[in-house]
This record gives structure tokens, sequence and C-alpha cells, in this order.
């Protein structure tokens, strides 16, 4: 069941030199119920933008975006009251404790959680009295996720959850949304972490330039590539390329000056013994010999040319 | 909205800035200007050179002592040394009585030697004072030539004091300070606070709950009118208290006109938070709204000290008529009809300022 449809997005700007910024160019899809969606994407691809359409802060130049069936467009009152939000870099009043915010935040819905409640998901019971700015970074993050549920939303988008974190604070984060998520909410994130895609995410939608460009599960997208793995090793030995060319399923072999070879291959754990019996065949040893699965990097580098991490 | 209005006086409490700029500035004007005693701003000080030995010229310095407006000095070594002085401004008077002032040999005829006359040395940039003391060393010659002449005296004149109220500056000047921190903490406070909310994006994340942008807009007014009757009763009590101010008038009116002053000062801060792009350019700009009307709306002197040109124009700033109102109430203790079109002129800029705010300010960037 479709909890969310987007149809044909476009957004555009008008920029100060009078040309115009066309952020979001064509966008559709659509999200199920009490699956993790993603958009995935370089910075200004328009995923910002498409998500604040949805949530209603932001209209369309052209298109429309439903929530259950209503449109955000024209009957956004009905939508404020079964979605949550956390916005990407958003502040809260500083001079209330956080207690005091998630009260005052579910004051203005018609159903609203208990403060301790909502803290406890993000275990953050103990800072129910302090102030924001006696958080960290991390805690930070995760009462703005906490905020986002304080009606208890069937929907909550979350604009890029973990940029700005410390790798741990990450981890912390995806955990956090998966519980979310196995309380049977939907969730709809953006994020330009490859990862955070892959490992949160039941689909996906990659963007760039405003355009959706590939739409599926991560896995279907990397078994979709020609190649799925890449295999590094030290070769010690008399290597003949030749040779190695011919072993099959070896798409592309590179060298670089620390004398590692770089293998692209079909599949990894297939090509994998044809190698080795390539090396006893040649009288080769493969030091430091590694496997390295094709991830959703791989995937944008083969659809757009451009590399996802800047 | 009762719950955001509850929560906005909470954050204002706890918010040592806006508390500083709301409650301990004007304080401070208060306690600096009560404490400044204007009255001894008025005495003249003279020095007196009594060359002469007579009873009359003693009679003549004492008499001198006794008027209070005169500030008697020690005198220096000479009369160029007094002379300096008087250059200097260290003393507003020279009275130098020469050597033959005494009372001539009687009866008096038109041969009589005349004695030399007292010299006065004023001056000449000190007109006031110089005006009343001069006068009143008139009044003394001449009586003093009317006892010699024993002529019986036909004219005379009673002279009656009127219990009039003791005004002081510090009772003027409180209904400024009042009226002006009403203005700075709704220009400054909801202009700067405002843009703040917009810089750190909470006025988008207000915006995507369902919360009413006019219930939003409630809130910040009433819990800034609340702040207002805390400052108002906190100053005029200090005032009170510490300094002996008195309101002549009804309190109820003193309320009255502040929160309806504060509703226009409100809208034009919420205009400037409309039309800044971001928190440095609220700051300056509600300077640029609130500095000339701190100055020269009358709130430190009246407005009739101002050349004619800016005097004419300060007329039509909200801030004069709402102190003109409030000084008629606390100092001359007048009622609601002494002030009507300063009312008037207030419920004008009420709309011309809500409409302003209307036109410029928008909940979502």
């Amino acid at each position: 069941m479709d909890v969310i449809e987007v149809k044909n997005l476009v957004k555009k700007f008008k920029q100060p030199d009078k040309n115009e910024l066309i952020a979001v160019n064509g966008v559709s899809f659509s999200v199920k119920k009490s699956e993790i969606f993603g958009l995935l994407g370089p910075n200004g691809a328009g995923k910002t933008t498409t998500l604040e359409i949805i949530e209603g802060l932001q209209v369309p130049s052209g298109g429309e975006t439903l929530i259950k069936g209503f449109s955000t467009q024209h009957d956004l009152h009905r939508v404020k009251n079964i979605i949550g939000i956390q916005l990407q870099s958003s502040a809260y009043y500083e001079y209330l404790q956080l207690g005091e915010i998630l009260e005052l935040f579910g004051s203005f819905y018609d159903k609203a959680l208990p403060a301790d409640n909502l803290l406890e998901i993000v275990s953050l019971q103990d800072k129910k009295k302090s102030l924001i700015k006696q958080l960290s970074g991390g805690q930070q993050q995760r009462f703005s996720i906490c905020a986002a549920l304080v009606n208890d939303p069937e929907i909550v988008f979350l604009d890029e959850p973990t940029t700005g974190l410390d790798p741990q604070a990450r981890r912390l984060m995806w955990e956090f949304i998966k519980k979310i998520n196995k309380q049977g909410k939907t969730v709809v994130l953006t994020t330009h972490y490859m990862e955070e895609a892959q490992y949160l995410c039941n689909r996906i939608g990659i963007m760039d330039l405003g355009k959706i460009i590939a739409l599926d599960t991560p896995k279907n997208m990397i078994n979709k590539l020609s190649s799925s793995a890449r295999i590094h090793f030290q070769p010690y030995g008399d290597l003949k390329r030749e040779t190695l060319k011919q072993v099959e399923g070896v798409l592309e072999i590179k060298e670089n000056s620390d004398n590692i070879i770089h293998l692209k291959v079909t599949k990894g754990n297939e090509v994998l013994p044809k190698l080795y019996k390539w090396a006893e065949t040649n009288k080769i040893f493969m030091i430091d010999l590694e496997v390295i699965s094709a991830d959703l990097e791989d995937v944008f580098l083969s659809l757009t040319g451009k590399q996802l991490r800047e | 909205m009762l719950k955001l209005l509850w929560a906005n006086l909470k954050m204002t409490t706890r918010d040592k800035q806006a508390l500083f700029w709301s409650l301990a500035f004007p304080m401070m004007f208060i306690i600096i200007f009560g404490l400044f005693d204007f009255t001894k701003m008025g005495d003249a000080k003279y020095v007196i050179f009594n060359e002469s030995n007579t009873p009359i010229s003693s009679s003549f310095q004492d008499g001198l002592k006794k008027i209070t407006f005169l500030k008697e000095q020690t005198a220096p070594a000479t009369l160029d040394e007094a002379k300096k002085q008087l250059k200097n401004g260290d003393v507003d008077l020279i009275v130098y009585i020469p050597a033959d002032f005494k009372l001539p040999d009687m009866p008096i005829t038109a041969d009589t030697p005349k004695p030399s006359p007292v010299e006065l040395y004023y001056s000449e940039s000190n007109t006031t004072i110089n005006q009343v003391a001069l006068s009143v060393v008139d009044k003394f010659v001449d009586q003093m030539n009317m006892q010699v002449s024993q002529a019986p005296a036909i004219f005379s004149y009673q002279a009656q004091g009127v219990q009039a109220k003791n005004i002081k500056y510090i009772d003027i000047l409180m209904p400024g300070i009042l009226a002006m921190s009403i203005m700075t903490s709704a220009v400054i406070g909801i202009s700067t606070g405002i843009s703040r909310y917009r810089e750190q994006k909470l006025l988008k994340r207000l915006s995507a709950t369902p919360l009413k942008v006019r219930n939003f807009l409630m809130a910040e007014v009433l819990s800034y009118l609340i702040m207002n009757i805390v400052q108002i009763t906190l100053i005029v009590l200090l005032a009170r208290i510490a300094f002996g101010v008195k309101v002549y008038g009804s309190y109820p009116l003193i309320y009255l006109i502040s929160i309806f002053g504060s509703v226009i000062f409100l809208n034009l801060g919420f205009a400037v938070a409309g039309y800044a792009k971001n928190t440095k350019t609220a700051e300056a700009l509600s300077q640029v709204v609130t500095m000339p009307m701190m100055f020269f709306s009358g709130v430190f002197f009246s407005t009739e000290a101002l050349p004619k040109i800016i005097s004419k124009t300060v007329e039509y700033l909200p801030l004069t008529p709402m102190i003109e109102a409030l000084r008629k109430v606390s100092v001359n203790g007048e009622g609601i009809q002494t002030f009507l079109p300063q009312l008037a002129f207030m419920a004008g800029w009420v709309i011309l300022s809500f409409l302003l705010a209307w036109k410029t300010f928008k909940f979502k960037d």
C-alpha cells in the first residue's frame, strides 16, 4: 500500500542572475507502508527540496505529492497531524528544557506522546531537564528525531539525519531509526552516505541533478552491475598480464604505483577459485588478497560517471 | 496558544540578556538621573571684596549672604585672580565694595559727595544667572537708597507663595524612561528574537506543525505585553521608593497608555523582523528606528528645547505622543480627556504599524 505518492515533481528557483535553477526536474516515486525509503545523492541533487515539498514546507512549480491520499499542496492541515519531520539543521528553543520543548510541541497536535516516552526512544531520558546547548552534537540530533515523533506520526521524514556526526554516533542513530521503523512507522530519509542508504533502506531512489536516476532495492541495484566485486592483491612472481586477462570473469586490470593489482570481476565468489587456479598455474603468489563487494558507490559511478563521495 | 504563551514567558525569565535590556537598563537610567541633583545647577557663585570697613557695607555683605540663590565662595587674594575665575566659569559674579562706601553725612544735598559705586563683574555668557543676580543687587541698592532718603514708603507689594507640587526633574523623567524602555524592549526584543528564530530555522520547524501563524503571533505579542506590565510596575516602584517620585494621576491610565504604545512598537518590531534578512541587520535596523525617538521624542528633556524643524517632525513619531500622554497623567494628574489627540495619534500609528508588519512579515522564509 502506497502511503506516499510523488508525481512529476518540478521545482524551479529564480537566480539573482535572472537564470532559472531547476532543483527538481520531474521526480516521481512512491513509498510503501512501513518501509524505510531513502533518497541518496550528492549535495545539490535536489533531495532536500523534494523532501520539503512532500512535507509541505515548499510549494512545487509543477506536479503534486500525496500522503495517504491527501494532497500536501491542497490539504496540508490534514497531513500535518500524521507526519513528523526532522529538518537538516534546525534549532529548538534555547531557553526551554528538553521535556518542556516536547510538551510544547505536543500541544500543537491533536494527540501527543508523553515527553518521557519520547526521550526514552532515543535514550535521552536523563537529559529531560537539560537545555539544548548542554547537549553534544549527537545528542542534539537524537533529540530532533524524538521531537519529530511527538505526535506519534505514521510517517517520519528525516533530512540528512547523521550529517556531522562521528561514526559511533552515526551507528547509534541508525539503530534508533531501525527501532522507530520496527514500531510500524514509515521512514523517508535523505542522505549522501552510501553506507547509510545500504544499511537502513529497504528501497532507495538515487538522485542527481534534480532527477531520479535509479529506483530499486540496494541489493538489486548492485546485482545489476556488471562487476559485483573488486579483487586486490600484491603479486609475487613473474606476472604476465595476458594470462590474467584470460581468467574468466576478469573485466578490468589496473596496476598502481605500489605494485598492487586491482581487478574488476563479474562475481567475486565465482572468479576467486578461477583466480587461484591461474596463480597456481603461473606460479604467482597473491599476497594480501582482498575481495571487496561492490556498493552503491559503484552503482552511482556506473550511472553518472561521477563519485558519490566528494 | 496558551501553552506557547506560558513557554514564551518562561523563556524570557531565563534569557538573561533580554531581562537586562528590558528591566535592568531602564532602572539604571532612573537610578543615575535620580541621583543627580539638578537643583544645585541653578545657583550663582559669587565672591565679594569689601574694601570699606563701614557698618553699612557689612550689612550689605550680610544681606547678600541671606539670599539663598547666591552662594558665597572664598575670595582669592586679588581682584585680578577673581576675574580669572570669572573667565573660567568657576565664579559667576564678583562684588567689589570700594573703600569709600559709607553713609554720607546728613543732611544729603545735591553737593554731598556720592560714594563710589559698588562694582559688579559678571560673565556675559551666563545670561540667566546674570539677570537674577543683577536684579537682586539692584533691589538691594534701591532699598538702601530709600532708607537713606527716609521718604515714607508709599508703594509696596505683597508676595504670596503658592503651594505648588514639588516637581523634580526625576518626576518629569520617569514617564520618559518608562516609554523608552517599552519601546526598546518591544522593537529590539521582537525583531532580534524573531530574526534569530528564523535564522535558526525554528520558524521553519514550527511551520511544519499544525500551529497556526496567528496563534504564534498572538502568543509572542501577549508575552511581551505581560513583560511590559512587569516593567512598568518595577520602574514606577523603583522611582517611587528610591527617589520619591510621585504619580499624580491614575495608575490604570499609565498602564493603559503604555500597553497601547507597546502594541505600536511590537508591530514595528515585527516589521523590522520581516524586512531584515538576518539577526545582525535586524539589530541595526531596530537601532535606526529607536535611537531618533530615544533622543528627540522628549524622553530626557522637553521637545521645546529643539530647533523648530526637528521638533515639528518629531511630533509625528509614535513615541512623542505616548510620552506627552504619560506626563499629563503622571506629572499633571490629568484625566483621559486632556490627551485625546495624543491617543488618536497613537491609534493612527497602531494601524500604520500593523499594516507595515502585515506587509513585510512572513512566517516562512
